[in-house]
């Protein structure tokens, strides 16, 4: 194998991305306007926050016989210059027929779990996924502080100017899936939870 | 040399416009919380720039409607509006102007002039404007090339998934204004104007 094989190219379109050998990065990656965007590596508790979600909103979609489909790190394309942008929320579910699309076609829900050190790329693909139609309903949780934030459409597609604040013991309701999930579930298992987390 | 007043750390939008700034000249947006500094604008930039307020301030006047040209008017794009002021090059609204205001209310038409060094933010930003209920059409307008980029919301207020390319010989059509604008008019008086404007 060549190491320039691990450069990436100045520019890819969506197509290419989705081709690519992600020129050995460990962390996500994300197409920002033809550039690849690597993040860190995520932490422990930011693994096992979004396992949980998943496996909730999984257990939940199975238990209504949903033909809605969850999954984690799988592309998203947000609105404006779709042939060169994609991103990668840590969860996503949509109800739109299978196909052979390697990307999440008309999402309804996107999950994103917060880390120190992938803050402001995170909060911009949640900016730029907020304006696709189909998306109903925004999770934001912290992996390194107990608290949650939830973005909900109203009646008339407007998204709120600010998100409700779950904090601990509380309960997140996600609307477009008539879910809710129990904060203690959300972090269980987590350093966080266990109050072992060293300090930052 | 004048020094520059440290920058502070994560800011809410109230903080920002209470901020008396960093010391020097340079105009800032407020991005998730964070600072963002806007480099001055190109000379073909800013005659855009000037040209797009020319012909809408004047569609508006001929038109008689109640609306009003506004240049780099502040908006706040939904989801963490708290956190959020985002600065595009020219906006329209037919909200009326109050005493004290920051915030131009309820724009209905943004424009954005696209310079080479501010691409990715300029489609970040216009990404976030979309969210914001009451725009029903932005257009970027490219600086290096006669080339416009118009996003028309649709009538059930959807954002359509691509912009519509525009190129030389075209024109910008705003329903919302009513207002048709050709490029030429756009580019006039740019090395980028062909024929007599």
């Amino acid at each position: 194998m060549n190491i320039q094989q691990h450069v990436p190219p100045p520019k890819m379109t969506v197509d290419e991305f989705f081709a690519w050998d992600g020129g050995g990065h460990r962390g996500k990656l994300e197409l920002v306007e033809g550039v690849v965007r690597g993040m860190a590596p995520a932490s422990s508790d930011h693994g096992i926050i979004q396992l949980n979600i998943g496996s909730m909103i999984r257990a939940h979609l199975r238990s209504k016989n949903s033909p809605c489909r969850v999954g984690t790190e799988v592309g998203v394309i947000p609105p404006l210059r779709q042939k060169t942008n994609a991103r990668v929320p840590d969860i996503s579910v949509t109800c739109a027929q299978p196909s052979a699309s390697k990307v999440f076609v008309d999402p309804v829900l996107i999950v994103e779990v917060l880390s120190h050190s992938n803050e402001d790329e995170t909060w911009d693909s949640i900016g730029a996924l907020a304006g696709l139609a189909s998306l109903k309903e925004i999770l934001v949780v912290q992996s390194e502080r107990i608290e949650a934030l939830v973005f909900t459409r109203d009646a008339t597609g407007a998204w709120p100017r600010d998100p409700v604040e779950v904090g601990a013991g509380g309960t997140i309701l996600l609307a477009s899936l008539g879910l809710e999930l129990v904060m203690a579930e959300v972090f269980e298992g987590t350093q966080l939870a266990h109050g072992t987390r060293e300090a930052t | 040399m004048t020094a520059q007043r440290k920058l502070p750390p994560m800011m809410t939008v109230a903080d920002f416009i209470e901020w008396p700034g960093d010391g020097t000249d340079t105009r800032y947006e407020l991005v998730d919380g964070e600072l963002r500094a806007m480099a001055p604008g190109a000379d073909s930039h800013n005659t855009i720039v000037a040209n797009l307020i020319g012909e809408l301030w004047r569609h508006l006047r001929e038109a008689g409607l109640p609306c009003r040209v506004v240049s780099a008017p502040g908006v706040q794009p939904r989801v963490r509006a708290n956190w959020n002021f985002r600065i595009p090059d020219v906006g329209v609204t037919c909200a009326p102007n109050k005493a004290g205001e920051v915030m131009t209310p309820e724009p209905v038409l943004l424009m954005e002039v696209l310079s080479p060094g501010n691409a990715q933010d300029t489609y970040e930003n216009v990404r976030a404007n979309t969210t914001l209920p009451s725009v029903r059409e932005i257009v970027i307008v490219h600086s290096t090339a006669v080339r416009a980029e118009l996003l028309v919301r649709d009538e059930n207020g959807h954002w359509p998934p691509n912009a519509t390319e525009i190129g030389a010989g075209g024109t910008l059509a705003f329903p919302s204004i009513g207002a048709v604008i050709p490029l030429s008019e756009v580019y006039a008086g740019t090395h980028l104007a062909t024929g007599p404007a």
